[in-house]
């Protein structure tokens, strides 16, 4: 019973030192209508960025969670009327969806292949109460990242029992939070969101990827940063939500070494879009420079290492990239890509929502962006495996292909949620 | 009004429960009430195989806390991940003396009366005595 109550502990943990600034949030946000979980987005964003900056100090990790759930309760108490929290139902169902995911992390804890080798040092090493700059003794890839990991301590630190487990409750809190974000913005009845909401955590849940990967993370952050680029076009000044997008892709960078390639691919969407002005597109340019190279000069400073693939990545040689003997590798990646499709489910619906709305229905309706996502993430997914020296790409493709496309599934959810509520269900806010 | 609310109220109530039932949340509960977090780790770990978490959690009650257990746990068949987490403890160093050796029994060699040679991955450790086995696990020590 101790794990069970642990567990609820932990939860409500988590909704209160995510629960701060809210009131800053609202300040910020002239719009109220916004739901309870763009705040919370928001604040997910805006303490984590923290978390990072305190992972290069030694802090005490009981510290920064009683400090953070303090300011949060406040912010809950004076907000409380505001955010409706009584008579917020789904925000219950969240509460519900945490626990269920929760217990099922708790029944079968078991660490996969990554989270064995390599994450779950970084984690200890936190929790021993070390800072970034000791993840050079600890075993594992010292050119990982390591944001998941602090709050991965940070929780399991703070859990009344010391089961590492505990820890791992922080990403189901992410993961749903972006779920329950996409969904919650959509003016339907609470019967409709909680069965969708359903369905789209039947779809998207693996658990295996919540055994120590950093992939639920990185699933989160990519569709808050989706949901911020729209929130910030939706007026054609530069605003708050567009720094708030720099912070959010800051995050990315830090959580996984495929954020460098996520962040390009999504740079290239915002300056492929007409209408943002060019301003903003230079800020952006010149924020995702700067992040990219300061994430890139503390590795090589400290651990004197960079890694964009995995460890002993190296490209091939400009003359072997097109050679027969590296093209023969096409098939069998265009063979694994089909495959993570069938895992993942997300993008078969994708695909034939796309072809059914664009094709059939000839509507595009400024879907282009999902579908320019898709091309450029499959192919930059492929890309990595295809173009190293490495003998073993098969070995790394048929591990390592399906996660990198599981970490930015949550951006077609966002196009399938549309599609059918434009289509099938009622009309947006 | 009231009995309209009760409806929704009931709806929504066997909503939660359909769905809590689906996720086999009651099961769950139910693993959790009977099952100590020891025994769900061997399930996930294995005893002695495996990860072998159950045999390693054993030796880690009966080793110095302050010095970390070197463990060689063999993969040929990438079919379990690394045991090393288990006794691993950052503020610690290698304990020089003493090793965990998971299924692999053919890596000691037995010589005479409790001596063992010990080599694992074709490197050789040098001469150990059997503390403790169950099975294919086996917690060494230096022969002196």
């Amino acid at each position: 019973m101790i794990e069970i109550f642990n567990i609820v502990y932990l939860m409500f943990g988590l909704i209160l030192v995510f629960a701060s600034p809210t009131l800053l949030v609202i300040k910020l946000n002239k719009n109220k209508n916004d739901n309870l979980f763009f705040i919370y987005s928001i604040n997910i964003i805006l303490i984590l960025n923290i978390f990072l900056i305190f992972s290069f100090f030694k802090l005490n990790l009981y510290f920064i969670f009683y400090f953070f759930s303090f300011i949060g309760f406040i912010n809950i108490c004076f907000l409380s009327k505001f955010l409706n929290l009584k008579k917020n139902y789904f925000f219950l169902i969240f509460v519900l969806f945490l626990l269920i995911l929760s217990m099922k992390i708790a029944v079968n804890p078991r660490l996969e292949w990554d989270a064995a080798v390599n994450w779950i040092f970084k984690t200890k090493n936190f929790y021993d109460g070390f800072n970034f700059f000791n993840l050079k003794n600890v075993p594992g890839v010292s050119a990982y990242p390591h944001l998941g990991n602090y709050g991965w301590a940070l929780f399991w630190k703070n859990s009344l029992i010391n089961l590492e487990y505990t820890g791992r409750i922080f990403y189901i809190f992410i993961y749903l939070a972006s779920i329950f974000l996409i969904i919650n913005k959509y003016n339907l009845q609470l019967f409709l969101k909680i069965i969708i909401t359903f369905i789209t955590i039947s779809i998207t849940f693996d658990h295996s990827l919540f055994s120590g990967y950093q992939e639920p993370l990185m699933f989160g952050l990519i569709i808050f940063i989706f949901v911020l680029i729209n929130k910030a076009n939706s007026s054609d000044k530069l605003n708050i939500f567009h720094i708030i997008c720099i912070l959010n892709a800051n995050l990315i960078l830090w959580v996984k070494n495929e954020g460098f390639i996520f962040l390009l691919i999504i740079l290239t969407l915002i300056l492929i879009k007409k209408n943002t002005d060019k301003k903003i597109k230079v800020l952006f340019i010149l924020s995702f420079a700067l992040l990219i190279l300061a994430k890139f000069s503390i590795f090589n400073l400290h651990f004197n290492e960079n890694l964009i693939g995995w460890k002993g990545y190296e490209f091939l040689s400009f003359e072997r990239n097109f050679s027969l003997e590296t093209l023969q590798r096409l098939p069998e990646l265009l063979y694994q890509l089909i495959v993570v499709f069938f895992k993942y489910p997300i993008y078969l619906i994708f695909v034939l929502l796309f072809f059914y709305t664009s094709i059939i229905k000839k509507k595009e309706r400024g879907y282009v962006p999902f579908f320019s996502f898709f091309l450029l993430n499959c192919l930059l997914s492929v890309a990595i495996f295809y173009f190293t020296t490495d003998p073993k790409w098969k070995f790394h493709a048929s591990v390592g292909m399906d996660r990198i496309l599981y970490s930015t599934s949550g951006v077609y959810l966002i196009y399938i949620l549309n599609i059918l509520v434009e289509y099938f269900l009622l009309k947006k806010k | 009004m009231k009995i309209l609310k009760k409806k929704i109220t009931l709806i929504l109530m066997l909503l939660i429960l359909i769905i809590m039932h689906l996720n086999n949340s009651f099961l769950d509960f139910y693993t959790l009430l009977k099952f100590g977090p020891d025994e769900r780790m061997i399930k996930a770990y294995g005893d002695c195989g495996g990860e072998s978490y159950g045999f390693i959690d054993k030796i880690k009650k009966l080793h110095n806390k302050k010095l970390n257990l070197e463990i060689l746990n063999e993969n040929p068949n990438f079919t379990f991940n690394n045991s090393t987490w288990f006794a691993y403890d950052i503020k610690n160093v290698y304990d020089k003396k003493k090793i965990i050796l998971i299924n692999n029994a053919t890596s000691l060699k037995h010589l005479e009366g409790d001596k063992y040679q010990l080599i694992f991955k074709n490197k050789n450790f040098g001469y150990y005595k059997v503390l403790k086995k169950e099975k294919n696990c086996f917690y060494l020590e230096k022969y002196d």
